[in-house]
């Protein structure tokens, strides 16, 4: 592999963009080859710095600074070293930190450049991504919402926006096969309190039993006491299917254990 | 599988002898069914649906209610003489069981329905009790979305996009093919999903059960981060068939999954 191809390898990787088996074979590489971690770090660290700085235009007198020292560089080089005023071994070394120096710059800016189109790219696809999801979600087909609710899981760290647009969905969609799809996407997220509150609702409130029971299974996760509460409100609850309040029997038995 | 083509058989063989029928031009692309107990949803190459019934004995063994008319009290009526009530109004077509297939000795009187429908409608199939025990869907290339608490559910000769769920019931579908167009969707909370599908078919798969275990022989590539075990006892597969396609969800919360290739 050339050393271009092995960047945008590790971009790739940083960025999540790999396949599983692509993903695998690269961690397997990585963990044989010591340079290829190190320079993986590096670029992640890259990645972290350029995602936290804010975008800044350089001050005019460092952009004066920039291209005074450009241009002395470019006269430097059509000059030749033999007409330098300074020492001839000292000008070598200097002309060599020079070049090193500028070479270090170009490939920095090349990399801020691509790391930045590249992020660019991503916020572009996500953009479009939650676009295609918000018009699907609106589809008079359950299968089709389905779907735009299972595009979530394709969509790593969810904005607010999405995970407030999961939680109305796990709410209010006219169908339970959507509303159990909602509930599943925002499994990660259960322990937010805004998430927990919906999931709690669900499992009480719902009035589709399979509805109920996936959330009964989430809460039976949490190990909180809120969710005893709930677990007793369906247990109460005279409305309540008998198979959803033996759930919530099992639930409540469940989150008793593990506290005592 | 077996006991699946016996009774499908065995349904097409009555048919021969069915004298109540009752046909209607859909004036709608979706066709919704509500609480409809014991029926064979099939497709065929027609415009009409056609309502037929093997054993329909209306009020033949009841002399009390002889001269006396069924009173339903959501102001349908059993408008085929078949127990079943039809709303054909522009854009929806509704079809409810207004008969009860329970009788007073506390036993199901076993009506069957086949209901022939053109192969490319949409189901909505919908039913919440526990009476009837069957839904049997055949050759249909629409979309079907499927939802019961006490239903098993047979699937042979469709396509998908489909939304497909029963709590006590299980789910068994042969696939003629995966539809590319929408999500699969099968769930089951206390009984296994078995499903065929195409060696050929692409789609990401995403397999889960808490208390089961699943099966396979299809191809499935992996995806190591995001699968694993959920829980003590339960297992999640998320991968690709053949690159990757149409969402295939399966999850049977305390049974197994069998997922097929042929």
């Amino acid at each position: 592999m050339s050393p271009l191809t092995i960047e945008d390898q590790i971009i790739d990787y940083l960025n999540d963009e790999m396949s599983s088996s692509e993903r695998t074979e690269f961690e397997l590489l990585m963990q044989n080859d010591e340079k290829l971690r190190s320079s993986v770090s590096q670029y992640s660290q890259i990645l972290k710095e350029v995602d936290v700085s804010p975008q800044s235009a350089p001050s005019a007198a460092l952009q004066k600074n920039f291209d005074r020292f450009i241009n002395s560089y470019a006269a430097g080089l059509n000059e030749g070293p033999q007409i330098s005023q300074s020492p001839k071994t000292f000008n070598l070394m200097g002309r060599g930190f020079q070049q090193a120096a500028i070479f270090i710059i170009i490939l920095g800016v090349g990399l801020l450049i691509g790391l930045n189109i590249k992020s660019g790219e991503i916020i572009d696809q996500y953009a479009h991504q939650q676009d295609i999801m918000m018009d699907l979600l609106k589809a008079k087909s359950t299968s089709h919402r389905v779907r735009a609710v299972n595009m979530s899981h394709q969509m790593q760290d969810k904005s607010d926006d999405i995970i407030n647009v999961l939680l109305q969905t796990a709410k209010e969609d006219e169908s339970p096969h959507v509303r159990l799809a909602a509930l599943d996407a925002l499994s990660p997220y259960k322990e937010l309190t805004n998430v927990k509150r919906v999931i709690m609702h669900a499992a009480s409130q719902d009035d589709d039993a399979s509805v109920q029971i996936a959330a009964i299974q989430l809460l039976k996760q949490m190990d909180h006491q809120d969710a005893i509460q709930t677990f007793d409100h369906i247990i109460q609850d005279r409305n309540a299917l008998n198979f959803v309040k033996d759930e919530a029997y099992s639930g409540k038995i469940h989150l008793v254990q593990n506290t005592y | 599988m077996k006991l699946f083509s016996t009774l499908i058989l065995m349904l097409t063989t009555l048919n021969t002898f069915y004298s109540q029928e009752y046909t209607f031009d859909p004036m709608s692309d979706w066709v919704t069914f509500k609480d409809v107990d014991n029926v064979l949803i099939k497709g065929y190459d027609g415009a009409e649906i056609i309502i037929e019934s093997s054993d329909y004995d209306d009020e033949d063994h009841d002399d009390r209610s002889k001269g006396l008319k069924l009173v339903i009290v959501d102001g349908k009526s059993d408008n085929t003489n078949l127990g079943l009530s039809v709303i054909n109004e522009q854009g929806r077509v509704i079809i409810t069981q207004v008969k009860s297939s329970y009788n007073s000795c506390g036993s199901g009187d076993d009506t069957d329905y086949i209901i022939k429908i053109p192969s490319s409608m949409n189901v909505r199939y919908e039913h919440s009790s526990w009476s009837g025990d069957e839904l049997y869907i055949e050759d249909i290339s629409g979309e079907l979305d499927v939802s019961s608490n006490y239903h098993d559910v047979y699937l042979s000769n469709v396509t998908g996009p489909m939304a497909v769920k029963t709590v006590y019931g299980t789910i068994e579908s042969d696939f003629a093919s995966l539809s590319q167009e929408g999500s699969i969707s099968l769930y089951s909370v206390y009984e296994h999903v078995d499903i065929t599908i195409p060696k050929t078919s692409s789609s990401n798969v995403k397999l889960s059960t808490t208390y089961g275990n699943i099966y396979s022989d299809l191809e499935i590539d992996v995806d190591k981060t995001k699968s694993g075990k959920t829980g003590w006892t339960g297992s999640k597969i998320i991968g690709k068939t053949n690159s990757g396609g149409v969402d295939l969800l399966i999850t049977a919360t305390y049974e197994n999954i069998y997922l097929r290739s042929k």
